[in-house]
């Protein structure tokens, strides 16, 4: 119970930061008349952070260890892709000092390697108990 | 034989069992590790980013219109774009002043800024062929001369060799890439003369530069001959002159050094204050949980562990405890100040240079050295208690 609810929690937080975060705490700059890079690649972080919240809110519901296991998984996946979208699928502005290469990306990259590093540990933890059981 | 207990593992099963308690002290030096990390990487940085700039001014004195001053040294040492207009007359009136051994000078234009990412950039124009200030840098950067139509760039501006960009509505191709000075050069485009001149005389330049020739200059740079004393030169030009600023290259780094330090003393107190705290803190959390393991420890010592096995067991403890928090805080350090380095140097305003492989594992090697001293330390005081206490007396204290 305590492992869903903490992993519940931890997704819910984390993947509400990468879908609002973007646009207020680490906010890329003004669109103007034609649209850059870096607001493409914050969108698309949004529908991954929506995905994020989804699996917290499913390892919640879901009491099969087994079914939690695969979420770890599938979260790490996702991890990878919300770094690739703004460093190599997607891209931003190609000067280095431009919020979205200095502040955005920066924090959706350590985010992502949060998710990444604590689903790997919930995997080994989630490996163990069943391999007890 | 192979499953001998070592002290090592003893040490490793009681950090593991006691999971709250590892937690907390890995905790407080996860946080000094990381607090000393920064400090550490910012104070080098910078250091190095003053050193590389002050290769980098190349001239003894610099001369600017008075009230541009503070544009032209954020522009050189942040990379804040700015415009300045200097009449060139200034050239030849400096060239007449006693010890002035050579001069050269530059233009400094903003570029325009109008969408995202072409945000604005400070464009420098130099003339090849009196210059002695970044000509030699560029040389030793693109090994050939450059032609009206390119242009040279900072590594901080995502640019490539060969890429074409457009300034003021004339094309240009980036001839190379400079290497990273620290300062505002890494944010700078620069120009030849041949080249800025076709910048001024564009339609764009029309509207948005108020100079429609090429009679304007920004700063002029000089070289005092040997033997002259540059403050003196540097007297005499003010004296001699008004409504301009004279400032020796020298003393332009002071002040960036003055507030250097001030930075230095901040980052110095707060390690001190959290090495100090951190200190008590794991010295009060092994005073507090060796006084509840005197039983244990009298078991140990009934069954023959030596106080010397006892002593490096609760070292062990400590130096795992230190390692691992030590590690962590350095990654996490590490990560942040790698991916935000653009964002740190950018908010500085000192010329911060990123540091190279060697530099970050000789800083890395301090924190480690000084988190497991302190880790050690915080032991003594246990050990000493330890070391007055024979088996029976321990047991029943323990009770």
């Amino acid at each position: 119970m305590k492992n869903r609810i903490i992993n519940a929690l931890f997704h819910i937080l984390t993947g509400v930061l990468l879908a609002i975060g973007p646009y207020t705490l680490f906010q890329v700059c003004d669109t103007s008349e034609k649209i850059m890079k870096c607001w493409w690649s914050v969108r698309a972080e949004t529908g991954i952070g929506i995905l994020i919240v989804f699996t917290g809110i499913l390892s919640w519901i879901l009491k099969n260890k087994e079914a939690r296991l695969a979420l770890n998984l599938n979260n790490i996946a996702t991890g990878i892709v919300a770094i690739l979208i703004p460093s190599w699928l997607i891209g931003g502005c190609a000067k280095e000092t431009m919020l979205c290469r200095s502040l955005t990306f920066p924090a959706i990259y350590i985010i992502s390697m949060v998710i990444i590093l604590f689903n790997i540990g919930n995997l080994i933890y989630l490996r163990k108990r069943i391999g007890n059981e | 034989m192979k499953n001998k207990l070592t002290v090592f593992d003893i040490a490793w099963k009681n950090v593991k069992s006691r999971a709250y308690r590892t937690g907390v002290m890995t905790l407080f030096i996860f946080v000094l590790a990381a607090t000393l990390f920064t400090c550490m990487v910012m104070l080098t940085s910078m250091e190095n980013g003053i050193e590389s700039t002050s290769k980098r001014l190349g001239a003894d004195i610099v001369v600017v219109p008075a009230r541009y001053y503070s544009s032209i040294e954020n522009a050189l040492f942040t990379g804040e774009p700015c415009t300045v207009y200097f009449d060139k007359s200034w050239v030849e009136r400096l060239e007449e002043v006693e010890g002035v051994e050579s001069t050269s000078s530059q233009l400094f234009l903003a570029t325009l800024g109008a969408e995202c990412c072409e945000s604005l950039t400070q464009l420098i124009a130099f003339d090849e062929a009196d210059d002695f200030v970044v000509s030699p840098w560029i040389k030793e950067n693109t090994a050939k001369s450059m032609t009206d139509s390119e242009v040279v760039v900072g590594c901080d501006l995502g640019l490539h060799e060969g890429e074409e960009v457009t300034y003021y509505g004339v094309d240009f191709t980036v001839a190379g890439v400079l290497e990273q000075s620290g300062m505002g050069y890494d944010h700078t485009v620069f120009v030849n003369l041949d080249g800025a001149r076709r910048i001024i005389q564009s339609e764009s330049a029309k509207n948005f530069l108020t100079i429609q020739n090429d009679d304007f200059i920004s700063m002029v740079n000089l070289k005092v001959k040997d033997g002259y004393d540059i403050e003196a030169v540097s007297n005499a030009i003010a004296t001699k002159y008004e409504d301009i600023a004279v400032y020796i290259t020298s003393k332009m780094l002071g002040n960036v050094e003055k507030d250097m330090k001030g930075f230095s003393t901040y980052c110095k107190i707060l390690s001190v204050i959290l090495v100090l705290l951190s200190t008590i803190a794991v010295v009060s959390i092994f005073s507090i949980t060796i006084n509840e393991r005197k039983r244990e420890f009298g078991i140990f010592i009934l069954f023959g562990t030596s106080k010397k096995q006892l002593i490096e067991i609760i070292v062990i403890e400590a130096a795992i405890i230190t390692v691992i928090g030590t590690l962590a805080g350095i990654f996490a350090s590490g990560a942040v100040m790698l991916f935000f380095q653009n964002l740190i140097s950018a908010n500085m305003a000192i010329p911060y240079l990123e540091l190279d492989f060697v530099g970050m594992l000789v800083i890395l090697l301090k924190c480690i050295l000084i988190t497991l001293g302190m880790g050690c330390v915080s032991t003594i005081y246990s050990l000493i208690n330890l070391g007055r206490s024979n088996g029976v007396d321990l047991l029943k204290e323990g009770e």
